[in-house]
């Protein structure tokens, strides 16, 4: 029997670099109590932005994808509620950021992108839960309010991956 | 931030806050009414106009009254007038019967009296 020996390759390096800076980011972030249930900042998104516009989609989902697998992991959510949602979420963002990266490519810079992320992140939650939790017309009041902080926070997150862009392109 | 950055933020924004006026305009008021006639094939009329309506029952004619998005019995022909006396019906869900001519009326509508009931 022979021994099969995978041989990581540069790519493979980067993404697991990146992969553990959006999971350290993830980890930091669910210490910090949030005064709405299920509101958070979502900075592990600024990674997803900045490898996206560096790196391309599919290392964009691949980190993106080991975040959510390794976070939870660590946060002990795996295969919760909590993890179900977090992986709507990605999964719908990962959706529309391949489509708009096809349509729009370099039209779009880091805040573009990050809006787009955080509002399809959060309509695939709210769909999720919709259909899987709690399918009463009254959650639909809600949205609004959620949108608005994915609006808010997906704008701050574009803005520091544009700078972080900037910043490890000048280094 | 390019142009196209500025393009999304500003559709984004429109709409969140299209979001907002369609998610929480304020509930109307029930829409329709179903008159349902010996059990059988019920029908829908609107509410939003104001008229009367005769419905042929089994023991004779009862007037229905609609006005301002609410209906009610005026006459029925039966002798205890539970019907009449149920007054105008306006919430979704509400409910009035007259037995003795085998007409039931029944408010079809977003806009309930009760976000849930238990028995």
């Amino acid at each position: 029997m022979s021994n099969l020996i995978l041989q990581p390759t540069r790519e493979d390096y980067r993404i697991a670099c990146l992969a553990a800076l959006a999971i350290a980011i993830h980890i930091l972030e669910a210490a910090i109590p949030s005064p709405f249930p299920g509101v958070k900042p979502g900075l592990a998104n600024v990674i997803t932005i900045a490898t996206l516009l560096t790196f391309g989609w599919q290392a964009a989902a691949w980190v993106s994808m080991l975040r959510v697998l390794v976070g939870s992991l660590l946060i002990g959510t795996f295969l919760s509620p909590t993890f179900a949602m977090s992986l709507a979420g990605a999964i719908a963002s990962l959706v529309v950021l391949g489509l708009s990266w096809k349509l729009f490519g370099h039209w779009l810079a880091a805040v573009g992108y990050s809006i787009l992320a955080a509002l399809s992140h959060m309509a695939g939650q709210f769909l999720l839960a919709w259909v899987l939790f709690i399918p009463h017309p009254g959650l639909l009041k809600l949205l609004p309010i959620f949108m608005t902080f994915a609006l808010v926070f997906g704008l701050l997150s574009g803005i520091i991956a544009g700078a972080m862009i900037k910043r490890v392109a000048a280094s | 931030m390019k142009t196209g950055d500025k393009l999304v933020l500003f559709l984004a924004t429109l709409f969140v806050v299209s979001l907002y006026v369609v998610m929480w305009a304020s509930p109307d008021q029930a829409d329709f009414a179903r008159i349902t006639v010996d059990g059988k094939d019920p029908q829908l009329v609107s509410l939003a106009a104001d008229r009367h309506i005769d419905t042929q029952g089994v023991s004779g004619v009862s007037e229905l009254e609609i006005n301002h998005g609410r209906i009610r019995f005026v006459h029925s022909p039966c002798p205890n007038q539970i019907c009449v006396h149920a007054g105008w019906l306006q919430y979704g869900g509400e409910f009035a019967a007259c037995l003795p001519n085998r007409i039931a009326i029944e408010v079809v509508g977003n806009n309930t009296l009760f976000d849930s009931i238990n028995f």
